[in-house]
């Protein structure tokens, strides 16, 4: 126990906003009841417009990192004699901290997974310095221009320019992380890594065997059925189901997400919802679902197991079932593991990308809505918003060192000990941010895993991106309603064996949802709301009329026509 | 909250005066009162009371973690009030503390009367083994293991007895009976019973036996009445516990299916993840609310003190002040 | 000690059997309460694959000891990014610590507050201090998580930042228990649910063989030690034990208030990896992104049986506090049979 010193106010670190829970506390010390409550003020510093030029040598920082990640402090020695890649992680580590001198690393345990535990820890002023900032965003891209927009992470678009981040990145890579992470211009961290997200993974051999088409891109939640039936033997179940891909089939595949939202004028909330509207086509889409579950018992899908994506990774692997939906990464890590992708190769005596194959997403259950519901996933790092200037600067600096020179001389020394390129092109680093790195890194991702996955990565990458509301309407600083309602209908749906009325489950779910929606209010005017939903659905107008033609005819124009214009006025 | 609540009003204090053969002064037997009271007053002020009204306070705001804050009167309890979800994960919270109490309540307290009839090396072992700890969140996990529908364990006895494949924890319908049965693993209860059931002194019984009560007639004269204030206190536990299970559902089925084991405070760490921290306040205040009723209907419809004759009527509740 | 059955006449047939037959329902729950330890046991030994086969294994079919290694091993810096730095033992040294610490001061703490209430209040006084005492347990603790954590920080202001003094430019002084044992300590010493334990038991004690005491002229602390303890040695070590699970069983508390690596907690760290391996709640991009750096845990197959370990790790304190607390139990018994 310390008896903490007082300070002069002079000298506090960094201005915050927090004005707040200093004055409930008061309140709740006095019990005196709520009296101004809302006479906080606010004492941000006012961002400038000129990107500053970097520090040629860094002031004295110490930054607290997390043995969870990002970066963890410099292993001892007797841990890098243990094993070689913590060996490696220390070099690259070292010959930083050795360039920067100035600035020391200090070891904390915080659980940087754990969304409570970090949002606390952020609350509070014991954060570390560094961490992952899909995590305090719950992984979505809402929930983090959320999180942002509550001041959870500290503004580094000044760092942003200065480090020309947005230059160095792959094109792909940009385009999410401009979209994704910006939020009205300013920027509250730093990018990571990048994937393509989830795809399913089916056994190439298999389907060869059976004298059937290899999938491709454009085909049919249909098609997938029928594959899977197909699958569907030797003791050899034919996929196994996680409660997020199921959800795309509805939320994605169908256009239930866009079709099923509409602007709402009346106010105060923006948005209503109504998913009665294409009532059949979503009781297909399910019936669909439900089929390979229920009729043609030919998917796992069990709520225990849930999204858990191990399990039908180990399973693939193992052989006991033909096809999986999981992020990429589930393939493109751990090759040498004991249910790791080549063990399956070595079973099946076949190169690993001749046994394993991977496709995008199916399009909705006729081809319509679109190609694909795959989407580019960017995960970036955010900074403690307590870090004064220098310290901000030392560990973005860290993390741009780390994920470019340090990458690559941290790659180069993974290839001079394992002598294999898988370990260096391996998991969430399969696809790296910064072109500097991809062209630093000895080999590619096609030598390390073959041409054929590494083409249909390619592939998926490059798919047209569905507009999002999120990169026109200007960002919501007040929190809206939850998705529970409309999680609760999928789960239904997928686990539940009696029949389910769709039809009803989706007015229910519509009136459950409006019934909400009713009790918040927009922080954005109607105005510059209705601007940007415009643009919204103009660009998904243009976006279907190239990629998903009839249904943008049949579907959707006339949808819009009907719903939505009107609304906008 | 203030401290002075604990001090005795007149009329108990004249109670206290005429139950007490010893007569002492009033701040004499005040101070002893602290004495006893004062530490565990200012613990549970501090770290229980204090920190829930700041929370209270927030929750007639728009609070957030960081950043301006403004009050908002009651329009989070509004918001709270008018989602469906809640009101649906109440009825959750509430059924499965229905059926967590009709399916495990009564078997420790059973358990721990037979316990008691073992000679003394039978019953050292077998307590060992009735009451075999795990923890917590382990028992979720062996559980969700063992429901699962493909590989369970519960799966292939079923079939293995000639039922049809089961749903288990993925039918809204048995969802929240799978997730209550656990709890007659856990191994506290009848440990406490059997503590409570050691002060019944022998010459109870020895005086029932010569009056000719049997088995049956013996539990339910002595056993159960001697045992009533802690049976009841256990219950109040069950209750309030029951209504705010939490951890169960979101490890073994994260809600679902379709919200059928979403508790209230599933729905409290919902909104929370969705950073809308003056709502789950709110909503957890309502909880309180109704914690608090049904505690106080409890206390209020159930005799506790076994020595005190039985109680008839509501009038005589009101008037007698010194049961509580 | 046996009360229910006649003393006389102990080897009738008829009294034999029915002793046989609660003997024998005794013995059948046993078994099928052991069921679930038997299988969690087993599947820790289970290789990997075993674990999911279907149909399950009941026995199996090759015991390994592979998972209990694997997880053996995690505190070895084995990792890229690791979740827990220091050996196993000093985790268990911190939590006996902490856990002996708030039990050994909770319960006197709580026992006296429960015997006042029980017996030296009565009326409005009694029942509005009962209300005090249990009414804090009636709200998740998630909710009051912020602010009791903001009150470790700058004790005794629950916010981030300690308010200024009024009229000078200096913040008021305060005492900073976060990251300190106590942090976790001093908000376990007083417990509802063990005051609801104590409070149902010495409601049990006839008034009369207090006011007996009180008539022999003992103070009441005395009556306390003399009369009341004795008689409560058996709900003592069950209240003993019920509060050392709940201290050695807590995590979010603990994760949230200390974080300086050499003083986390056993169930910290079982509790991380637990949730690591068992990856409830985390979305798809989540779980894949977390597999940076610790590939090798995730990808040795580590699943069910793992999980199964920490379990059983988490639980052998718990455990053994319930060996010592069933001693106490049965000298109960033993003075009890005296009587």
């Amino acid at each position: 126990m310390t008896i903490r010193i007082p300070r002069a106010s002079g000298a506090r670190p960094i201005l915050t906003r927090r004005s707040f829970l200093r004055a409930s506390a008061g309140v709740g010390i006095v019990g005196a009841g709520l009296v101004s409550l809302s006479a906080c003020s606010s004492d941000q510093d006012d961002p400038s417009g000129e990107p500053e030029p970097l520090p040629t040598e860094l002031a004295d920082a110490t930054l607290l990192v997390s043995d969870a990640g990002p970066y963890k402090a410099v292993p001892d020695e007797a841990a890098q004699a243990d094993d070689p890649s913590n060996k490696i992680y220390a070099d690259t580590l070292q010959a930083w901290l050795d360039e920067n001198p100035a600035v020391k690393l200090e070891a904390a345990n915080v659980d940087v997974w754990n969304k409570d535990a970090m949002v606390t820890a952020i609350a509070g002023g014991t954060a570390p310095a560094i961490y992952y900032a899909n995590v305090i965003g719950s992984w979505n891209n809402e929930g983090i221009k959320q999180a942002f927009a509550q001041q959870l992470a500290a503004d580094t678009t000044d760092l942003v320019a200065s480090f020309d981040v947005v230059g160095r990145m792959t094109d792909t890579a940009r385009m999410v992380w401009e979209r994704n992470w910006g939020v009205d211009g300013r920027y509250y961290g730093a990018p990571l890594t990048f994937s393509i997200g989830e795809v399913v993974h089916y056994r190439r051999d298999l389907v060869d065997q059976l004298g059937l088409p290899q999938p491709e891109l454009g085909w049919t939640w249909a098609d997938l059925r029928a594959l899977a039936l197909a699958l569907n033997a030797d003791g050899r179940k034919g996929i196994m189901l996680r409660t997020s891909p199921m959800n795309y089939a509805f939320k994605t595949a169908e256009g239930a997400e866009v079709l099923g939202r509409l602007p709402n004028p009346d106010g105060p909330w923006w948005w209503r919802y109504d998913y009665g509207l294409q009532a059949e086509a979503h009781a297909e889409a399910v019936a669909n679902i439900r089929g390979m579950i229920f009729e043609d018992e030919s998917a796992l899908a069990d709520i225990g197991t849930g999204d858990d994506p191990w399990a039908p990774r180990h399973a693939f692997n193992r052989g006991e079932i033909a096809m999986h939906i999981n992020s990429i990464d589930m393939l493109l890590q751990g090759p040498d593991a004991e249910d790791g992708p080549v063990a399956l190769a070595d079973r099946a005596g076949l190169p690993l990308d001749d046994v394993t194959g991977i496709v995008a997403l199916p399009a909705g259950l006729n081809g319509n809505a679109g190609p694909s519901s795959c989407e580019n996933i960017l995960q970036a790092v955010s900074f403690d918003p307590e870090l004064g200037k220098d310290e901000l600067t030392a560990a973005f600096s860290l993390h741009m060192y780390m994920n470019t020179d340090g990458q690559v001389s941290r790659g180069k020394a993974q290839f001079d000990a394992a002598q294999d390129l898988r370990s260096v092109w391996q998991g969430a680093r399969a696809y790296p941010v910064f072109t500097e790195v991809i062209e630093g890194l000895p080999g590619s991702l096609a030598e390390g895993w073959g041409e054929k996955i590494a083409a249909s990565v390619g592939e998926i990458a490059e798919l047209a991106q569905r507009p999002d509301p999120l990169w026109f309407i200007p960002v919501e600083t007040n929190p809206g309603p939850g998705d529970e309602a409309l999680n609760d209908a999928m789960t239904k749906w997928w686990y539940e064996p009696s029949e389910p009325d769709v039809a009803g489950d989706l007015d229910n779910l519509s009136s459950v949802r409006n019934d909400q929606a009713a009790s918040f209010s927009s922080s954005v005017p109607w105005d510059d709301f209705a601007a940007g939903a415009s643009e919204y659905y103009d660009a998904l107008a243009t976006h279907w009329e190239e990629n998903a033609p009839e249904f943008h005819r049949d579907t959707f124009e006339p949808w819009l026509e009907e719903h939505v214009r009107p609304a906008l006025g | 909250m203030t401290t002075d609540i604990v001090v005795d009003d007149d009329a108990a204090a004249a109670e206290a005066d005429t139950r007490q053969p010893t007569t002492s002064s009033r701040s004499r037997r005040r101070r002893r009162l602290w004495i006893f009271l004062g530490p565990a007053l200012l613990l549970n002020l501090v770290w229980g009371w204090y920190p829930l009204a700041t929370s209270f306070v927030l929750s007639f705001t728009d609070a957030r973690l960081r950043g301006d804050v403004t009050f908002t009167g009651f329009e989070s309890y509004e918001r709270m009030i008018n989602d469906p979800l809640v009101a649906d994960a109440f009825r959750v919270s509430i059924i499965f503390a229905v059926l967590s109490i009709v399916l495990t309540f009564v078997v420790p307290i059973f358990v721990a009367i037979l316990l008691m009839e073992m000679p003394r090396r039978t019953m050292r072992w077998m307590m060992l083994l009735w009451f075999l700890p795990l923890s917590s969140v382990g028992t979720a996990i062996l559980w969700r293991y063992v429901y699962n529908t493909d590989y369970g364990l519960l799966q292939s006895i079923a079939t293995g007895l000639g039922f049809d494949r089961q749903p288990f924890l993925n039918s809204s319908d048995q969802v929240l009976f799978w997730l209550v049965i656990p709890g007659l693993v856990l191994y506290g209860p009848g440990l406490i019973y059997l503590a409570t059931l050691q002060s019944v002194p022998t010459s109870y019984y020895e005086a029932a036996e010569i009056e000719g009560a049997g088995f049956w007639r013996k539990i339910w004269t002595i056993s159960l009445p001697r045992m009533r204030p802690v049976i009841l206190m256990m219950l109040m536990f069950a209750v309030i516990g029951n209504l705010q299970q939490f951890e169960w559902p979101k490890l073994m089925t994260n809600g679902g299916p379709g919200g059928a084991s979403r508790t209230a405070v599933m729905y409290v760490y919902d909104i929370l993840n969705q950073l809308r921290y003056a709502d789950a306040t709110a909503l957890s205040i309502l909880l309180f609310v109704l914690i608090m009723l049904i505690v106080g209907i409890m206390r209020f419809a159930i005799r506790e003190d076994p020595d005190a004759p039985p109680r008839r009527s509501l009038r005589e509740f009101v008037t007698r002040k010194g049961d509580l | 000690m046996p009360a229910l059955l006649p003393k006389v006449g102990m080897r009738q047939p008829k009294l034999r059997y029915s002793r046989a037959a609660i003997a024998g329902f005794l013995g059948i729950g046993v078994l099928l309460h052991l069921l679930p330890f038997y299988y969690i046991i087993s599947t820790s030994l289970k290789p990997g694959a075993e674990v999911v086969r279907n149909p399950p294994t009941f026995i199996p079919s090759a015991i390994t000891f592979d998972a209990w290694k694997l997880v053996l091993r995690i505190g070895d810096e084995s990792q890229i990014v690791q979740l827990v730095k220091e050996p196993f033992w000093v985790y268990f040294a911190n939590s006996a610590f902490i856990t002996v610490i708030a039990v050994g001061i909770g319960l006197p703490v709580t026992a006296l507050a429960a015997y006042a209430n029980s017996k030296l209040q009565s009326g409005r006084g009694a029942r509005v201090s009962f209300l005090f005492f249990i009414g804090t347990m009636m709200v998740p603790f998630v909710v009051t998580l912020v602010p009791m954590y903001l009150l470790t920080l700058n004790f005794p202001f629950t916010m981030p930042d300690a308010p200024m003094i009024p009229g000078t430019d200096t913040e008021f002084p305060t005492l900073r228990l976060w990251d300190t044992p106590w942090a976790v300590i001093l908000p376990a010493i007083f417990v509802p649910f063990n005051f609801l334990l104590f409070k149902g038991f010495f409601d049990t004690i006839p008034n009369s063989v207090i006011n007996a005491a009180r008539v022999d002229g003992g103070s009441e602390l005395n009556i306390f030690r003399r009369i009341v303890m004795p008689m409560a040695v058996p709900v003592f070590a069950v209240t003993a034990y019920m509060s050392f699970g709940s201290v050695w069983d807590n995590f979010l508390w603990q994760l949230v208030t200390l974080q300086s690596p050499e003083k986390v907690t056993m169930s910290v760290a079982t509790y991380q990896l637990i949730e690591r391996l068992s990856t409830a709640g985390s979305t798809g991009g989540g779980a894949a992104a977390q597999a940076e750096g610790m590939g090798d845990l995730l990808n040795s197959g580590l699943t069910w049986n793992g999980m199964m370990v920490l379990a059983i790790l988490q639980s052998i304190p718990i455990f053994i506090a319930f060996l010592v607390c069933r001693e106490y139990l049965l000298r109960g018994i033993k003075i009890r049979g005296l009587k």
